[in-house]
């Protein structure tokens, strides 16, 4: 963020709580709310591929979550993130028939992310900026060779016949039940970034994006707040990455591609990366849109740069910022709608 | 011995058109400090160009380089277009913003080659002439790397005396240094940032058109040689072009090597050495004694 920027959002001075709803202050019960209302009415309105379509959704959601940790609150750019969720994946992958209970499953395949994460975060931690963004790149594609190269992972085809497991009795083969497990896990994780979000440890993050040598001079430990947050963000990256090896049933190696690593940062941009629900609703607009685009035109990719083009132009901040943008445009900043 | 020595010669050549992809990325990066994603959809509409142009069957010398002179300068335009369409109109935003846009350009060219040329991969023949070998004593070598190193020569030649010799070098290499001390002397930056794009694109044309040959010509090289070029000029330096000269070879050579050697290697080089690089030496290989021929300064 520029001089410019940063003073502008500090004359804003305290923001005026009578302008916000009520509800709006309470963050985590917005949280709750919203994914209340998405666990009740997918399985009601959607069966068949279109809830099939839904749970891959909330991956992504998890997933984008994960990037934005990095991207938007850390300012991090990484390009490897794709890494993360085939950590988890694969680690489901080879987990397939020792561990029953899914809920163990996505515990160990986020704690092997996480411990990667936290590894590439220290070994690279005097790397920043561009350079980073390229290291992370690849990094990827060295774990994306290696996964035809490692005999238990199956090489091309990757690993098969991943079980969903089972939890109270029912059986998630079943779409709808495993979908309440998904959305469980997705909402677990929003809230766990909510309250991460709003905490003196988010507020660093924050310092660390906007000008990483006042947030130092603020005694702020700047290198300690980027390992924890790529650690942090390596880890919901691997909790995404277990959900869709259970949900797909297979693991392979596309799963590691650098495009995907691609895919979820223009998830995050087209939502808006400044926003907390910015990468939800990026996440849920991209899904849709590749699986509608896929079914219906020769070269999707023509068309889904030709959107992000679009939205680069007309809403560098994301479609939810939609609002602050227009009230711009008309000369009526909204109050906070940047965080 | 003489094993070594062919290897040798494989591993440079098959360095040089890697080292003129990524010398367009850097002069790119040096003067707009954008790393260009579709730098490798550049290469790619670059091979399609030359393979369209060629045609079924084998091309005479002059159709082969004529079809390298088309892809070049089809792809100075899409370079000139790309820059006043999409980079000029995110100068003012972060970089991110502009990396993004950048690769909606990748997304967007790649489809494009999909809608003209469709998803069957085409091929073009080599050239007769150059398709044979030349073996002295024990060494053979094939004649087509003998043509690359050639035009390797050439185009790196050419390079430097364009930057270091000439009037519009002189400004190139002022615009990269210091933007906007450059326009307070009365350069036109914006006119030399759309010509060193143009320029740019170009190089990556001529690649694509050179690897053509050698290479079935699909839209999965986009982004291969994009991340190619992308590890290479990470090696070299950013916006250094001798870096880049340096990093193409070893990582040529030392490719050329592991496949002749030690197969399980393979393909893996360029990380290696960009994951050496980036932990023990950050800025680059850059700074070391190297070729003076550099668009852009080392601390930023």
């Amino acid at each position: 963020m520029s001089v410019k920027e940063f003073d502008k959002t500090a004359d804003a001075g305290p923001q005026d709580p009578s302008r916000h709803l009520k509800w709006r202050r309470l963050p985590s019960l917005e949280v709750l709310v919203v994914v209340a209302v998405a666990a009740f009415v997918v399985p009601n309105v959607f069966s068949g591929a279109t809830l099939f379509l839904s749970i891959t959704a909330v991956t992504y959601v998890v997933f984008a979550m994960g990037v934005n940790v990095l991207l938007g609150w850390t300012g991090i750019s990484s390009f490897g993130q794709a890494s993360f969720l085939g950590a988890g994946a694969y680690t489901v992958g080879l987990l397939e028939n020792h561990v029953t209970n899914p809920l163990l499953g996505v515990l160990i395949g986020t704690a092997v992310a996480a411990a990667m994460a936290f590894l590439f975060a220290v070994l690279s931690n005097r790397i920043t900026g561009v350079e980073f963004a390229m290291l992370t790149l690849i990094f990827g594609q060295i774990l994306w060779l290696l996964t035809f190269r490692i005999p238990p992972l199956g090489g091309e085809n990757g690993i098969t016949a991943v079980p969903r497991g089972e939890m109270f009795g029912n059986n998630f083969f079943n779409d709808k039940y495993y979908w309440y497990f998904a959305i469980s896990v997705t909402g677990l994780v929003l809230l766990g970034l909510r309250r991460v979000s709003g905490s003196a440890f988010g507020l660093s993050m924050r310092a660390v994006r906007d000008d990483a040598l006042r947030a130092e001079a603020l005694g702020i430990r700047v290198r300690l707040v980027r390992i924890a947050s790529f650690t942090l963000g390596g880890a919901v990256c691997g909790i995404a990455g277990a959900l869709m090896a259970q949900q797909q049933g297979v693991v392979t190696p596309d799963t590691l591609n650098w495009t995907v690593s691609g895919e979820v940062l223009v998830m995050c941009l087209i939502g808006g990366m400044r926003s907390f629900w910015g990468p939800v609703v990026g996440a849920v607009v991209f899904t849709v849109l590749n699986w509608y685009l896929f079914d219906h035109v020769k070269a999707p990719n023509f068309y889904i740069g030709l959107i992000l083009l679009l939205v680069v132009f007309l809403l560098p901040r994301g479609l939810l910022s939609i609002r602050s943008t227009i009230a711009t445009l008309r000369g009526k900043p909204v109050p906070g709608a940047e965080n | 011995m003489s094993e070594l020595i062919s290897t040798l010669i494989d591993g440079i050549a098959q360095g040089i058109p890697l080292f003129i992809v990524a010398s367009g990325l850097t002069l790119i990066y040096g003067v707009l400090r954008v790393l260009n994603f579709a730098h490798g959809a550049f290469f790619m509409l670059g091979a399609f160009l030359s393979a369209t142009v060629v045609g079924k069957g084998s091309p005479s010398a002059g159709l082969f380089l004529l079809a390298a002179f088309v892809a070049a300068a089809g792809l100075a335009l899409v370079g000139a277009v790309a820059d006043v369409g999409v980079f000029r109109r995110l100068y003012h935003h972060d970089h991110m913003i502009t990396l993004l846009g950048s690769y909606a350009l990748l997304l967007l060219l790649e489809g494009a080659a999909q809608l003209i040329w469709g998803n069957v991969p085409k091929s073009q023949s080599q050239v007769p002439s150059l398709a044979g070998s030349i073996t002295a004593g024990k060494i053979q070598v094939a004649d087509y790397d003998i043509f690359m190193i050639v035009v390797g020569l050439v185009v790196g030649g050419l390079l430097y005396v364009l930057l270091q010799r000439t009037p519009w070098g002189k400004t190139i290499r002022a615009v990269s240094s210091d933007q906007l001390m450059a326009r307070g002397l009365g350069i036109r930056s914006r006119r030399v940032q759309l010509g060193v794009f143009a320029l740019g694109a170009a190089l990556a044309g001529l690649a694509g058109a050179l690897m053509a040959p050698l290479q079935s010509v699909d839209v999965g090289l986009a982004p291969t040689v994009g991340i190619e070029s992308f590890a290479i000029v990470i090696v070299g330096g950013l916006g250094s072009i001798g870096g880049s000269l340096v990093a193409a070879l070893i990582i040529g050579i030392a490719e050329s090597i592991f496949t002749r050697y030690v197969p399980s290697l393979a393909g893996f080089s360029m990380y290696i050495a960009v994951a050496l690089v980036l932990l023990l030496r950050p800025q680059g290989l850059s700074g070391l004694r190297l070729p003076r021929l550099r668009t852009a300064r080392s601390d930023t």
